[in-house]
């Protein structure tokens, strides 16, 4: 029997060739994990196909993270496996962040034998013990075992489905070990024909978006991570420049509107700049349009009530339950961003032809700080101060980061420092986990990234803490020469905490979180095979990162800086002593 | 040898016979019978000499005769030969002549071509180096405009700027007037061209084209677009060029829009303007190829640049369509094949024009 694309509809495969070959018509290249023996016959396929790298990680997190680096990147599906027990728990945290930012990720578990579970198999993990599936169910949009041969392609093509359509995720399918040797006599569907698109919008919508912001004097974007999801940067851009808009991003959207734009307000919210705080909070926005930001913690200054402009509030996810959730919205967009955009660069363009013009005054507006009095302490930004201040050391850094870097940053105080002092450019990425913010993640994840783009630069920016986390993954770039220069900002300690508790309770230093002996990151890179260095002091950072990236191989920099330096903690430390007020 | 010896002994006889008649003159009688003798015997033996030699020299000329008929035969048959030589040669000759003229006329009609080629090249350069010169001028009024008033070492580099662009303007209108009206295509080199890549560097041009200027340029490329496709890069240069900067020129207000999209199988540009646009029987005139003024000076939205733009689409196998409103503004969309088939760039060279324009211009109907 013929399929309706005209391929061989049925064959004589087991199910893992057939699931080896869906996974390629979804372009999947790599496949993240620790092989073991309640998944050995998935890894030994994956082992003998020429078009698919298996990547053994040290830790099942890592392989999560560098899945989640991959699919963040390259904007495709990601693959992540582990065996059954804790080789699958052990991925929960990576799959974790994968859900709560949207990352299109199949993740792939162990299981015993269809016919011994429930009889104390070894490793085993069914619904009615420690239900494997049950802990991913709450992270990821489908989590399924499957049962019988008979379902194993159906349950296989709704997963993908379902991953990669609407908001995308991560979905997780846990596999009997004995099923992947099963025969499949079943049609092969070509992902479009099981894999609708969904990029349809409301169009009377968008016309009334479109005609709120040609007719606002002083409109502003805020801008998501949804817009890096749908890769809608330079639609963004041609709107905001179309009116013109001014644009602040979210801590998690950085970098997706250029930050040395002359309508870039920087960043708003967590870690933010001043000046998107005074005008987005100073009542002077008439229409705010929301693009792709959940509206959270974060990014509102714990939901604010000066964010609601004085006349319309637009806002676009792909998700609808996060429309209207924090403020009331005049204009919800539900939908893909970049088809959205285009529709909407397209109404903006027929009403010009039909004599409207944009009514914005930002082209006539005294234009915003671009130097170094945009940020806190500017003065710490060009300070020669020994030991070296974090503000400095990224001033530096910025002198010689590749103008299409690849630029992650961990969890912690360092990231507070990134999110406030670094200045994404144009081609430049800024990549961080900030929706489930965990730690380790900036080590892996960036693995991942350089695997989905060999072109392109990948720095990453972890603190010390989160080195020691996940540092061994620095292991897996050096065995597969995979060219990723983390850079440690290392202050031995817990800096955000320690800084952080300061602000919050009886206003005393949690000493327990500063490292009882000094921790030599330089040191533990140079024993895994690394080059590595250590800046210490200002104007060093410069000449290192060009000698690191020129490596072409994995290279670690250790930045020693002054610890007493608190990073821009800002209303952050507010609402959690708010929290602790509450439950006080 | 022989014969001058049997002469002197004849001669020497009759001498001797005439001596012999003189020294025995005593007797009359016997002295004269002895000399008669002598004479006689000497007179004999001189015919006999005379005889033979007549018969050596006859036979020595029946032998030369012979030799010289021998000769003669050898002569002529040698004649022949060189006759059949020479009319071989000749007729090798003709024969390489007749290859020469044909390499000379080959060499002449390739020269011919290029000729052709390069007034055709000239004729596009002066053309697209119209595009920058726009630019430079553009340039020139913002920066006229942002300084105002623009102090007078600023102002005389501006005036300086103006003249020369005039005159660059000028020698432009020169070139294009002399090159050949005929056009001769060349031959295509399709490459792999970056679409992304490709949209910036139309971002900026256009950006470049509409500076200073009360028009907004919007370039964006979207998801359903080929990431690459196989082009003469050069040539969709030329016809990118022609659209942006037709747009920009006839465009005094608003926005112009460059879409890159994908159909299957194609690269789709979209380029949008709100500019003054064109009446339907205009449109009609200019792209429909009822009457396809083409000329420099037409003042239509593609102008001279209409020709090159449909000869260079014919080379890459890509197509037009096009739709307008008088007041509104025009659309473009640019279709090119993302791997063009391998016969791609053989264009039919005697394609009339009209013809051309034709096949590969559509017009939209207005909505």
């Amino acid at each position: 029997m013929k399929e309706a694309h005209g391929q061989d509809a049925r064959g004589d495969s087991r199910f893992v060739d057939v699931f080896l070959k869906y996974l390629k018509a979804e372009g999947a290249k790599v496949v993240f994990g620790i092989p073991g023996g309640l998944l050995h016959p998935f890894f030994e396929a994956i082992e003998n196909d020429p078009d698919i790298q298996l990547v053994v990680t040290r830790h099942e997190e890592g392989a999560a993270f560098m899945a989640d680096g991959f699919a963040r990147v390259a904007r495709k599906l990601a693959v992540c496996a582990g065996t059954s027990g804790p080789g699958a728990t052990n991925l929960l945290t990576g799959v974790s962040c994968a859900f709560a930012d949207g990352v299109p990720m199949l993740v792939v578990t162990g299981q015993a034998p269809s016919g011994t579970l429930g009889k104390g198999a070894a490793q085993e993990t069914p619904p009615e013990d420690m239900d494997v599936v049950g802990m991913f169910r709450p992270v990821t949009k489908y989590s399924t075992m499957i049962t019988s041969p008979g379902t194993l392609t159906h349950h296989l093509r709704r997963a993908l489905r379902l991953a990669l359509t609407g908001r995308p995720g991560p979905v997780h399918l846990n596999v009997p070990v004995d099923l992947w040797g099963h025969h499949v006599d079943e049609r092969w569907f070509d992902p479009s024909t099981y894999r609708p698109s969904t990029h349809v919008f409301d169009r009377n919508a968008v016309r009334r978006a479109a005609e709120a912001l040609m007719t606002a004097r002083r409109p502003v974007l805020l801008v998501g991570s949804g817009v890096g999801a749908a890769g809608a940067e330079e639609h963004l851009r041609a709107l905001a420049e179309f009116l013109p808009a001014r644009v602040a991003t979210t801590p998690r959207g950085k970098g997706l509107f250029p930050e040395d734009h002359w309508l870039s307000l920087g960043v708003f919210g967590f870690a933010g700049h001043r000046e998107a705080r005074e005008l987005l909070l100073g009542g002077e926005v008439d229409v705010l349009f929301t693009v792709g930001a959940s509206l959270n913690e974060t990014t509102t200054f714990n939901w604010h009530p000066g964010l609601v402009p004085s006349g319309s509030l637009i806002q676009l996810d792909i998700d609808a339950d996060r429309i209207g959730r924090n403020y009331p919205v005049d204009v919800p967009l539900v939908g893909d961003a970049q088809t959205i955009l285009i529709e909407l660069l397209y109404q903006t363009h027929r009403m010009i032809r039909d004599a409207s013009k944009p009514a914005s005054v930002w082209n006539v507006a005294p234009p915003l700080d671009k130097g170094h009095t945009r940020y806190l302490d500017p003065e710490l930004r060009t300070s020669g101060a020994h030991p070296l201040t974090p503000q400095r050391w990224r001033v530096d850094l910025q002198e010689a980061l590749p103008g299409d870097a690849l630029v992650f940053s961990d969890i912690g105080g360092h990231m507070l420092f990134n999110l406030h002092h670094l200045c994404i450019r144009r081609d430049q990425r800024f990549f961080i986990n900030m929706g489930f913010g965990s730690m380790g993640h900036g080590v892996a994840a960036p693995i991942g990234a350089a695997l989905a783009c060999p072109s392109r630069p990948v720095i990453a920016i972890v603190g010390d803490g989160c080195f020691t986390m996940n540092g061994m993954e620095v292991l897996t770039a050096a065995e597969y020469e995979i060219p990723v220069v983390w850079v440690v900002e290392n202050n031995q300690m817990h800096g955000i905490t320690w800084h952080g508790s300061k602000m919050v309770g009886s206003g005393r230093p949690m000493q327990s979180v500063v490292f009882r002996r000094a921790v030599e990151i330089a040191s533990i890179a140079r024993a895994m095979g690394l080059k590595a260095w250590v800046v210490d002091r200002p104007g060093m950072m410069q000449d290192v990162l060009r000698e690191a990236l020129r490596e072409r191989m994995p290279a670690l920099i250790e930045v020693r800086i002054d610890e007493r330096i608190a990073p821009p903690l800002g209303d952050r430390a507010k609402t959690i002593a708010g929290f602790k007020g509450q439950e006080s | 040898m022989r014969w001058s010896l049997a002469a002197a002994a004849a001669l020497a006889a009759g001498s001797l016979g005439l001596v012999g008649v003189f020294a025995l003159g005593a007797s009359p009688w016997a002295p004269g019978a002895l000399a008669l003798l002598g004479w006689g015997v000497g007179w004999l033996l001189e015919a006999r000499r005379v005889v033979a030699e007549n018969e050596r020299a006859a036979s020595e000329t029946n032998h030369a005769m012979i030799e010289l008929a021998v000769s003669h035969q050898e002569a002529t048959r040698e004649l022949i030969e060189l006759h059949r030589r020479q009319q071989a040669w000749n007729q090798e000759l003709e024969t390489l002549v007749a290859e020469r003229t044909a390499t000379i006329e080959m060499v002449v009609g390739r020269l011919r071509k290029l000729g052709q080629m390069q007034s055709t090249r000239v004729r596009s350069l002066s053309h697209d180096l119209r595009n920058p010169l726009t630019i430079i001028k553009y340039t020139s009024d913002f920066i006229r405009d942002e300084l105002s008033p623009v102090p007078p070492n600023v102002e005389q580099v501006l005036v300086d700027l103006d003249e020369a662009s005039a005159r660059m303007e000028r020698l432009l209108a020169d070139l294009a007037r002399a090159a050949s009206i005929e056009q001769t295509p060349g031959s295509p080199r399709f490459e792999s061209v970056d679409v992304a890549t490709l949209a910036a560097s139309v971002r900026r041009r256009l950006n470049a084209l509409v500076l200073g200027r009360d028009i907004r340029p919007t370039v964006f490329q979207t998801r359903e677009s080929p990431t690459e496709i196989r082009v003469d890069a050069i040539l969709l240069d030329r016809v990118l060029d022609n659209l942006l900067t037709n747009a920009a020129k006839y465009t005094d207000r608003g926005s112009i829009l460059v879409e890159f999209d994908g159909t299957p199988g194609q690269l789709c540009v979209r380029v949008s303007d709100t500019g003054r646009g064109m009446a339907p029987d205009r449109l009609e005139g200019v792209f429909g190829g009822s009457s396809p003024d083409i000329s420099p000076n037409v003042g239509t939205s593609l102008g001279l640049g209409l020709s090159v733009v449909v000869r260079t689409l014919a080379q890459l196998k890509g197509r037009l369509e096009v739709m307008s409103r008088p007041g509104q503004g025009t659309t473009f969309w640019l279709y090119l094949p993302v791997d063009p088939p391998p016969e791609s760039g053989s264009v039919g060279e005697e394609e009339p024009m009209e013809q051309m324009l034709r096949r590969i211009i559509r017009i939209r109907e207005a909505m």
